[in-house]
């Protein structure tokens, strides 16, 4: 390579620019103390979640069973929605991206919008939970918040959310017991899996999920995230932590950056049975969209989802593609079906600053007229 | 790490940190100063002396001495001193050490006019960056890393030393077996070319069939069931090198083209005026390039397809390493992970039959609530029912009594008719009396009337005749 004379010695200096930022860097890591990226011990008030951090926004647990928590936060707006919102997270990953820091919260922001919000907390999966299975999970746990929430507010009805798999699986839930969900909003959910626009999909029908389960028992998150870190190789293993150098020397950047380091390596193990069923059923053979898709002897059909829908996706999302939310639209019988599209990725859809304005006041207005 | 030595430790670190940088700002000075030199003996203006590339030479391998040293000791309190703050999960992933091999590949693509190669593009360089990118693959990616040395050997060291625990053959012919295998995957895992890999897998599968014609050998000391199983175990591990190796001749072809590419633009940029020259730029060059090129050959189903074969074999051992632990542990009185499987999917079994009793028994209780609440509801209804009933019996008894007492009242009204009709007879009668009395009275009124008519006719005759009396005696008077 060829380099110009007065641009070596710009080079130079910059280089040791970079230097300099990763010196700061080191001394603001030593300095960052545990109220910044924590440990769960020092915050009990979060409910046992692995890196708990001071932004938590305040709720309280109302419903337990095993590790698997129903929250409730409170309420933060004086006017608050009558029919209550339950948020159904993936199991993949934590809840905790969706309260993320307070400038970086969508459960806040949906609080300020005087939503009543419960959300289900899946916990970390052990070796007890091996045999869990999506009926456990879906028609157990979820369908048991759903009729506590119901019985507290002595309502027939309540607002149903899911977030990515935990869309699916709420997919599930709504076709299931559509009497019971008033309005059902998927977020970044995958519906129809036979798509070529996500690497995950690609290579999904290309491995045995038995072998896998058979192996492992409970799939390790490491393994997980490991497969979403080769969906982007070079960015998310070098790129990302170039880039980190660079705002090193700012201590709040730095704690930002960490808290969504924490976040995304927060991976709980894979209960294999619930693994397996939805790698087969979903990822596989795409069940879902057929309508072969069998949750305890009962057929689920997505035509029974006749309540409204929300469905909201990311147009850049490469873990979760635009075409697999979007299909849901084709497939359930509800008449009163919106779109909303965010130009993010699968995670800026919570931490961006566009959604952080927009989107929890777009959902409550959906709402609103639906209640 | 806690209190007062943290805190030392802490000052010690930023000590030398600063250290490091005024050593790499004098550095870096002394760099560009000789690059000038570099400049002016390439120009032809000044005579070019032998020392003077030492000092180029030497200044360039002082700087990523010092960069090297500096990357270790940051990863080293990245992970020593941070890991109380930031979660484990978070340090494995987060492995900065890979910084070092870019600076020293950035170091070496600085070269000036003239072409000369220093040391270390020579000795490496982004030339080999087939090198770095499996070092780095397989150190720092877990995807990788899951089938790696570090997981399947250590596994299979593990098996075979509880195998030698239970055989109790810690020496002998079963233990050079043991050594063999491990020795011989070991070395695959660290070969760091393709081509290498694949003498490394020649040389295993040649040992491995060696091993399986010995395996029932007496001396060895196993039976049949355990030799089959350990020749199982054999064929699945050549079976996963075979597809660790397509995956890395794969990798690596990938990433030659990756290189290539890479190369290309780099020369693009310069030829059009455009140099990368800043570290940062470089970098995410490389990054770019290479995920294009990658992803490109990771989005294709031939990928996936050799992928799932990968992934898949090593899941095939793994099984079967899980499957001969269980066989090395069955004579021990440990419990085994097939018996805590069973006990764990019983124990789940019955979770899920109470949750559903407890769903029935909630359903009944529902049905009994609303049972029992009926019963209340009618309870109360047969209350009201009797309470009306007394009250109609009631009302009844005061409607008969209102009866007679309406009877009774219209007997009187009756009696009370009657003694009025008897009262209006008389009253007629009194009438009729009355009115043949006022007749009467008329009459004499008329009577009386006439009579005092005629009495007055009888006055007032009088009284003319009194005139007329009177007329005629004034006239006679």
């Amino acid at each position: 390579m060829i380099t110009f004379p007065h641009k070596f010695k710009e080079s130079l200096e910059d280089f040791n620019k970079f230097a300099e930022n990763l010196r700061k860097g080191v001394e603001n890591l030593v300095s960052l103390n545990e109220m910044t990226v924590a440990h769960a011990e020092h915050h009990k008030s979060c409910g046992g979640c692995r890196h708990c951090r001071r932004c938590c926004t305040k709720k309280e647990l109302v419903y337990q069973d095993g590790k698997r928590k129903l929250y409730r936060y409170t309420q933060r707006a004086e006017k608050v929605c009558p029919v209550p919102m339950l948020i159904v997270y993936a199991m993949v990953n934590r809840y905790t991206m969706l309260d993320l820091q307070p400038n970086r919260s969508l459960i806040r922001n949906l609080l300020d919008q005087g939503q009543d919000v419960y959300l289900i907390d899946w916990g970390y999966a052990d070796r007890m939970d091996r045999f869990m299975t999506m009926e456990d999970y879906i028609d157990g746990f979820i369908n048991d918040c759903v009729d506590f929430i119901r019985e507290q507010h002595q309502l027939e009805a309540i607002n149903l959310m899911g977030v990515c798999q935990g869309g699916t699986f709420s997919a599930v839930y709504a076709a299931l017991y559509p009497e019971k969900v008033k309005n059902f909003i998927p977020m970044v959910a995958p519906v129809d899996f036979d798509t070529k626009d996500s690497l995950l999909n690609v290579w999904a029908t290309s491995f045995d999920a038995d072998l896998l389960v058979d192996a492992y028992g409970n799939v390790p998150g490491d393994m997980m995230n490991g497969a979403y870190m080769m969906i982007q190789p070079f960015s998310l293993s070098v790129q990302k932590y170039i880039n980190m150098v660079q705002i090193m020397d700012d201590a709040e950047k730095l704690a930002d950056f960490l808290r969504m380091e924490a976040w995304i390596f927060d991976s709980p193990d894979q209960p294999g049975e619930t693994l397996r069923q939805f790698l087969k059923d979903f990822y596989q053979d795409n069940k879902l969209v057929k309508g072969e898709f069998k949750l305890g002897g009962r057929k689920v059909e997505l035509k029974n989802i006749t309540m409204p829908v929300l469905i909201i996706y990311a147009e850049h999302d490469t873990l979760v593609p635009p075409v697999s939310s979007k299909a849901l639209q084709k497939h359930v019988g509800s008449k009163d079906v919106q779109e909303l599209a965010y130009p993010v990725g699968h995670i800026g859809m919570f931490v961006s600053g566009k959604t952080q304005q927009t989107l929890a006041p777009k959902i409550a207005e959906w709402i609103k007229a639906r209640v | 790490m806690r209190g007062d030595n943290m805190q030392d430790f802490f000052k010690q670190q930023t000590g030398w940190l600063k250290t490091w940088q005024e050593n790499q700002e004098t550095l870096t000075k002394q760099y560009v100063e000789l690059s000038k030199e570099w400049m002016e003996n390439i120009l032809g203006s000044k005579k070019e002396e032998p020392d003077f590339f030492d000092g180029w030479f030497k200044s360039q391998s002082d700087l990523t001495e010092q960069f090297r040293e500096f990357s270790k000791r940051l990863n080293e309190m990245i992970q020593s001193v941070w890991s109380d703050k930031v979660p484990p999960d978070v340090l494995k992933f987060m492995n900065i050490s890979f910084f070092e091999e870019f600076y020293k590949n950035w170091l070496s693509s600085l070269e000036l006019p003239g072409g000369v190669k220093n040391p270390l593009g020579t000795d490496g360089g982004w030339q080999q960056a087939t090198k770095f990118l499996r070092s780095f693959l397989e150190r720092d990616h877990p995807f990788f890393s899951t089938f790696s040395n570090t997981s399947i050997a250590g596994q299979m060291s593990r098996v075979f030393g509880m195998l030698q625990g239970a055989l109790g053959q810690e020496e002998g012919a079963f233990g050079e077996l043991v050594s063999g295998y491990l020795d011989s995957f070991n070395k695959l895992f660290e070969s760091t070319t393709a081509q290498a890999t694949e003498k490394l897998a020649e040389g295993f599968d040649a040992w491995a069939k060696e091993m399986e014609k010995h395996l029932l050998a007496p001396k060895l000391g196993i039976n049949r069931e355990l030799a089959h199983d350990i020749s199982q175990a054999l064929v699945m591990s050549q079976k996963f090198v075979q597809t660790y190796i397509k995956m890395a001749r794969l990798v690596e072809a990938t990433s030659r083209k990756a290189g290539i590419r890479f190369q290309t633009k780099l020369s693009e940029l310069a030829l059009n005026k455009k140099p990368v020259a800043k570290f940062t730029d470089l970098c995410a060059l490389w990054a770019v390039e290479n995920e294009t090129v990658f992803l490109e050959v990771m989005g294709s189903e031939e990928f996936a397809r050799l992928q799932g074969d990968f992934v898949d074999a090593g899941h095939r051992l793994k099984i079967q390493w899980n499957k001969l632990a269980e066989k090395a542990l069955d004579p021990t009185p440990i419990a085994l992970k097939r018996d805590l499987d069973l006990a764990i999917a019983e124990i789940h079994q019955l979770k899920r039959d109470m949750r559903t009793f407890q769903r029935v028994l909630k359903e009944m209780e529902k049905e009994a609530r609303a049972a029992r609440e009926a019963q209340v509801a009618a309870e109360d209804e047969t209350k009201k029912a009797k309470a009306a009933e007394t009250a109609a019996q009631d009302e009844a008894k005061k409607t008969k009594a209102a009866e007679a007492a309406a009877r009774e009242e219209a007997k009187k009204a009756k009696a009370a008719e009657a003694a009025a009709q008897d009262e209006a007879k008389k009253a007629k009668a009194a009438v009729k009396t009355a009115e043949a009395a006022a007749k009467d009275e008329a009459k004499k009124a008329k009577t009386a009337e006439a009579a005092v008519e005629k009495l007055a006719k009888q006055v007032k005759a009088d009284k003319a005749a009194s005139v007329a009396t009177t007329k005629s005696k004034s006239k006679n008077a």
